[in-house]
């Protein structure tokens, strides 16, 4: 038994392991790549990436069964620790290898705290259409604050934006709303319920709460539509309507409006209200319509909307601007001009593609812009992808420790060899000399 | 050994397979949020198909579309109406053009039929007419329409047409020897509205009353959401715009951003009034006032309670008013201990405009007439 422990992690901490997986990682790039043909960049992402074994690729009509990434780099981080940094043989000439190898380690357990930690969505903000012409140009130059024309820095309720959306996981909420005018959200993420099966559901609890929370019949994309006469009389649906399952979109993960059935049991026993919650149940300025319901005396709303996190901070956004190279389509600017508003305080910041504005832990990124279709609108939109990850330096601290370890080791193989060189040059001169 | 390796593989197998064969788990909610105010509160009468963005279904209907072959219907604006149906009738399904369907309850020959058109819907002589030809009545030219009576539908007086006759029949329902049709028709700006009964004579003119009740009781859903769009709409040259007239003490300010208008009071540095206008229908009445409500550090009002505020008659709807007393606090933190705050809320077809004006209650106190003739004197261009 010792014997065969020995061996196993003899073979974890192998070369011949590490450049199996090497091979294995590349071949899993490749074929991932080309599924982003068929599909979404998010499924490629869970399926291939975000995976422990790929089930269902096939070449040709034959199954092959593949190591998805997350199995993969596991595996690749035992393999580094056990051979690249216990077993690996300590001395003068392998320090800058072992430090690469720690710097190598730290890049994935970045990458493992992130997977694990991080929210990632979108927020979308929308110009205002006037400014405060301080130098009286009138055009809008850099520091000129909107909807401060008195120089009062001030806002206005609901022309700033404070919180980030998912664009692929759902989340059930149920808000109480308080008599004192606030509100307490009780949230079940996405994978909760994402692998309810026909026949499944899954409760939820709260002392707080006068009723339990029972999810079923979940459909990544579905849409409700009004019960026919037989089905009403059969005591098919809910309100009214019943939930249609449709075929997810598998090359546009947004286009994806999934649906469920909720059902809110009292528990005292009480007769239990149902409805459909449905992704697309929002107006047209994008306000969720979430279900009212009325139970133990308390009000409650209920919604399926987009996983949705609160940003420490409220941002405004002053102007979009988009430059195109002179004669040509192509683009030389996307930029936007924000003011971050926090604690009564403001300051201006200048986002760029290749400068996100970062703040307490959260990064925002320029993505988009719109509406692209009217160049010249009156008011633009502009979309930031918005990354809360406890890690986000980390790939930078990681790479200049790799770095560091390799410049070490190559310098010092440099130093021995010109030393070398030296030492030969100097055994030849004084062979000739003799 | 090797039986305890086989068996924490068997049990492993059959933990495996047992989510397959249905049942219910359960878990504590761990993911809990207090927030200062809801994200969104949508009215306690809020339908399924208010949500799904559907008009409320129902039952079916003995007459048939009263607009069917009209051009124009389909693309009839999405308004939703809201009403009290009178006591002894009842709601029943009617087709996807109806914004209502009515019967009187145990006469299944009646039928009334609440719908709308895009544009003037062909014309009130010919409405008036189509209606009459249905009778098997006469026409009337333009003089003897303009004589017809009038009754109030939606707040504005609405052609009133009363004929007795044949009636021929709908689509699916039965002709009515001797009938009787009441029937009001109102033209609004890109809209007109029209609401029929027809029935044997002598049940109709048993409840001629009910149906001038039911026409009373129609108003416009402010609360009802609009089809829905997953993203928002852009700003485009659609724009409505606006005039007004400032009161005398009040004054016009430059540079103002994200808003129609924004003026104050001369000299008063920490009171303000503007107009803005949100798309759709901006997130409904009740949702703007409480909004409001909630910045001024009050509890919400019910959809009574805010069908008691007061109206005002202005950009030619009825609009309201409200005035909220408290300590006023907004988005980015400013607070106004001592505030009173006066809203409007003017819900148009398109679009949704508010008028609002806040700042220290001693210099607010007697802004109200100027906020009020303020509010009248807007109109869209």
């Amino acid at each position: 038994m010792g014997d065969f422990l020995k061996k196993a992690v003899v073979f974890l901490g192998s070369f011949e392991l590490a450049f199996i997986l090497l091979v294995l990682l590349g071949l899993l790039t490749f074929v991932g790549t080309l599924a982003q043909v068929d599909m979404s960049l998010y499924d490629v992402q869970q399926t291939y990436f975000e995976s422990f074994l790929i089930t269902d690729y096939k070449v040709g009509p034959i199954p092959v069964p593949l190591l998805g990434g997350y199995l993969l780099l596991s595996i690749f981080f035992v393999n580094i620790v056990v051979g690249g940094i216990i077993r690996i043989r300590k001395g003068k000439s392998t320090v800058g290898i072992l430090i690469s190898h720690v710097g190598i380690v730290f890049l994935l357990a970045g990458s493992f705290v992130e997977f694990q930690l991080s929210t990632k969505g979108q927020m979308t903000l929308w110009e205002p259409e006037e400014f405060a012409d301080l130098n009286g140009n009138g055009q809008w130059d850099p520091g000129e604050r909107f909807d401060d024309a008195n120089r009062n820095m001030r806002y206005d309720d609901g022309e700033s934006g404070s919180a980030y959306k998912s664009t692929s996981e759902w989340e059930v909420v149920v808000t109480e709303l308080k008599a004192s005018g606030g509100a307490r959200e009780y949230i079940i993420p996405q994978d909760h319920f994402e692998d309810l099966g026909e026949g499944d559901s899954t409760r939820y609890t709260h002392q707080d709460l006068p009723f339990d929370v029972v999810l079923s019949g979940y459909a990544l994309n579905a849409e409700p539509r009004p019960a026919r006469a037989s089905e009403a009389r059969a005591g098919v649906g809910l309100d009214g309507f019943v939930l249609l399952a449709r075929d997810p979109v598998t090359t546009n993960n947004m286009r994806n409006l999934p649906g469920i059935i909720a059902s809110l049991k009292p528990t005292d026993g009480g007769k239990a209200k149902s409805a459909i919650l449905w992704g697309g149940s929002m107006q047209r300025n994008g306000n969720r319509i979430p279900w009212p319901v009325s139970m133990g005396g308390k009000s409650y709303q209920v919604d399926l909307r987009s996983q949705t996190w609160d940003l420490p901070f409220a941002v405004r956004l002053n102007r979009f601007v988009h430059k195109r190279h002179a004669g040509i389509a192509m683009a030389k600017e996307y930029s936007s001009y924000v003011t971050k508003i926090q604690d009564g305080q403001l300051r201006d910041i200048h986002i760029t593609m290749n400068e996100p504005m970062r703040h307490q832990g959260v990064t925002l990124y320029q993505t988009g812009w719109g509406p692209q279709d009217q160049p010249r609108a009156k008011r633009f939109w502009s979309t930031f992808s918005v990354v809360e990850n406890p890690s986000d330096r980390i790939p930078m601290w990681a790479c200049i420790v790799i770095a560091i370890g390799l410049l070490w080791h190559f310098l010092r193989r440099l130093y021995l060899h010109l030393k070398a060189e030296s030492r030969r040059r100097t055994a030849a001169a004084q062979g000739g000399s003799a | 050994m090797r039986r305890a390796t086989a068996l924490l593989v068997l049990a492993l197998a059959v933990s495996m397979f047992l989510p397959a064969c249905g049942g219910e788990s359960t878990y504590e909610f761990t993911d809990i949020r207090d927030r200062e105010k809801p994200r969104v509160v949508v009215p306690p009468t809020t339908s399924a198909a208010q949500r799904f963005g559907f008009r409320d279904p129902r039952g079916a209907s003995p007459g048939g579309d009263p607009h069917a072959g009209v051009p124009g219907m389909s693309g009839a604006p999405k308004t939703v109406f809201a009403w009290t149906t009178p006591e002894g009738w009842e709601e029943v399904q009617g087709s996807s053009s109806r914004d209502g369907s009515w019967r009187v309850a145990g006469e299944p020959q009646t039928d009334c039929s609440l719908s709308k058109l895009k544009g003037d819907g062909g014309g009130m002589v010919a409405n008036v007419n189509r209606w009459l030809g249905q009778m098997g009545v006469g026409k009337l030219d333009a003089k003897g329409v303009a004589q017809l009576p009038r009754l109030k539908l939606l707040g504005k007086d609405a052609v009133y047409v009363s004929t007795p006759g044949r009636y021929g029949g709908g689509m699916g329902s039965k002709p009515i020897e001797e009938a009787r049709m009441l029937g009001l028709i109102l033209e609004l700006p890109g809209t007109a509205v029209f609401l029929k009964f027809v029935g044997p004579t002598k049940v109709v003119e048993a409840q001629q009353g009910n149906f001038e009740k039911l026409a009373a009781s129609i108003r416009i859903d402010a609360s009802a959401p609009t089809q829905p769009t997953p993203t928002r709409q852009p700003a485009g040259s659609g724009r409505p715009e606006f005039t007004w007239t400032l009161p005398a003490t009040w004054e016009d300010r430059k540079g103002r951003g994200g808003r129609v208008v924004t003026v104050d009071p001369k000299g008063a540095k920490d009171s303000e009034c503007y107009l803005y206008l949100l798309g759709g229908d901006g997130g409904g009445i009740e949702m703007n006032i409480n909004r409001w409500r909630g910045q001024m550090r009050q509890s919400n009002l019910s959809t009574e309670e805010i069908a008691k505020l007061e109206r005002i008659d202005a950009l030619g709807t009825k609009v309201v008013v409200l005035k909220i007393q408290g300590p006023f606090s907004g988005q980015s933190g400013e607070k106004i201990p001592g505030a009173l705050l006066y809203g409007a809320v003017m819900l148009k077809e398109d679009y949704l405009l508010t008028a609002k004006m806040q700042g220290p209650a001693d210099q607010m106190a007697d802004e109200w007439d100027n906020f009020i003739a303020f509010c009248k004197s807007v109109q869209q261009k």
